[in-house]
């Protein structure tokens, strides 16, 4: 069981890291922008190529010699999940260590070739791209928390009736591992729990929500069409997430409640179809902003390009900028967006819940 | 409507948002009554400090172009809600001295800074009249 879900993981970051360079903006690579008068220069191809071979053969060949491990020495399953997740953090490893070697070879090509020198660099906002924004109003993400208000009321209601152990961890099969001994705040812990992640979930939306519709200046309708759409996108992806974390938490504390319900392996398929319906909603996203994304086979032959922010990304990877209100700014090298580490709104939104969910755990132990 | 800023400018950049705001109401793409971005959002796609937008809003709003409504935005005031004041007026000719200044020395005559003023508020309407 265990070995199946960690190959499958493996098989889809695998799969995503390699497609990464082909995937993100044509205008960013490795975490470097490109004036858009160059994005099709060779050394740019090859460098692209070279990540996503060498990634590509060393995480098969690491998947071979794990898989070869696992069946050749009989481990504890505790040994086992701990050299399974070796295996994919070495793959992880190694294709930051790809991305880190080939960010270094276009910084310094770019430096070389100077590129960008005599291009005029503009910022272009459409005033009306607001109102064509179709992200989903704050309601969606508030209507699960009524359903978290119902689940705690219904548990203190049922409180007397409730076993003296309260499940709080359950493993792959969905069967309770772990029990606490009952009182008023372990019973309503895993609300509180679902409450913080809903929290969470809208606090994302909105940030994203906030964050600037940026546009290509080259480009302006269409990379205007293309944001939206992808906003639209995750404002989406990040509703189901709250309904769905919202679904499996409350069947969990339904099980709290009535025992019966998590015996054996009933819970099983609800978990299997999470999981699938995340994984299958984050592969359908690659896929969009792969069809999405700018279009830049023409030849430019235009004095102004896109502003270069390469000085507010350490490494191309962590974004920290004062000046710049959005909480959250797309990803230079990944799928999503990352947060800007110099607006203090950001850590409200995403440490503010994680404390508290830290908090929860410590306090119910 | 289209609003582009060079960051690498020497003009600070709220006065290139309030220029290119006065700009698109006076070619007609933008019309009284049509709501312009809040603040944090336009400092959002701009990427600039929100104090930077917020600026330009309220120098607009002093020289009666537009109405700010607290978090939702700002709108464009009409004509009839806009009239022309003598102080406005006075202030109009204050900004053109330096321009019509420099023309002179450089030594274009006056029908010349004449013609090009003409020619400016015809390109400006040409596109008025087109929407």
């Amino acid at each position: 069981m265990l070995l199946g879900v960690i190959t499958v993981i493996y098989i889809i970051v695998l799969a995503l890291q390699v497609c990464i360079p082909y995937v993100v903006r044509e205008t960013i690579v490795f975490g470097v922008t490109v004036p858009e008068q160059h994005v099709k220069h060779p050394s740019l191809q090859r460098a692209k190529k070279h990540y996503t071979r060498i990634t590509g053969i060393v995480g098969i060949t690491l998947l071979i010699i794990m898989l070869i491990t696992n069946w050749t020495v009989a481990f504890s399953e505790l040994t086992q999940s701990i050299l399974l997740s070796c295996f994919l953090f070495a793959m992880i490893a190694v294709s930051m260590g790809m991305y880190w070697v080939n960010h270094q070879k276009v910084l310094n090509l770019k430096k070389h070739e100077q590129w960008g020198k005599n291009l005029k660099q503009v910022r272009a906002v459409d005033l009306t791209a607001r109102n064509r924004d179709e992200m989903l109003p704050w309601p969606f993400f508030v209507a699960p928390m009524g359903v978290t208000a119902f689940i705690i009321a219904f548990t203190l209601f049922r409180y007397e009736l409730m076993p003296e152990n309260i499940a709080v961890h359950w493993g792959p099969t969905g069967a309770a591992d772990d029990w606490v001994e009952k009182t008023y705040f372990t019973a309503i812990l895993l609300p509180c729990v679902m409450l913080m992640m809903q929290c969470m979930m809208w606090g994302i939306a909105d940030s994203i929500k906030r964050s600037a519709i940026k546009l290509s200046v080259n480009h302006k309708e269409e990379s205007l069409e293309s944001q939206l759409k992808i906003r639209k996108f995750a404002s989406w992806s990040v509703m189901l997430l709250s309904y769905g974390l919202t679904i499996v938490l409350t069947v969990l504390q339904l099980s709290n409640i009535y025992p019966s319900l998590a015996e054996g392996e009933k819970l099983l398929p609800l978990l299997i179809l999470f999981l699938v319906l995340e994984l299958g909603g984050t592969l359908v996203f690659v896929w969009k902003l792969r069809e999405w994304r700018l279009d830049y086979t023409e030849n430019v032959t235009s004095e102004i390009t896109d502003v270069d922010e390469d000085r507010y990304w350490r490494g191309g990877l962590i974004y920290i900028n004062r000046e710049d209100p959005s909480i959250f700014v797309e990803k230079r090298f990944g799928i999503g967006w990352t947060l800007n580490l110099g607006n203090p709104r950001g850590y409200i939104v995403i440490f503010l819940p994680l404390v508290i969910l830290l908090l929860i755990s410590i306090f119910s132990l | 409507m289209l609003i582009q800023i060079e960051p690498q400018s020497d003009v600070p950049i709220y006065e290139q948002v309030t220029r290119q705001i006065i700009e698109g109401i006076a070619k007609g793409e933008m019309k009284p009554g049509d709501m312009l971005p809040s603040v944090r959002n336009l400092a959002a796609d701009l990427g600039v400090n929100m104090h930077t937008v917020n600026k330009s809003y309220h120098e607009l709003e002093a020289k009666g172009i537009l109405t700010i409504r607290a978090k939702s935005g700002a709108i464009i005031r009409s004509a009839e809600e806009r009239t022309l004041t003598p102080e406005q007026l006075k202030q109009i000719e204050k900004n053109l001295k330096p321009v019509v200044a420099e023309g002179m020395v450089l030594g274009a005559t006056a029908n010349q800074i004449e013609h090009m003023m003409k020619k400016v508020f015809a390109d400006l309407q040409v596109l008025t009249e087109g929407m």
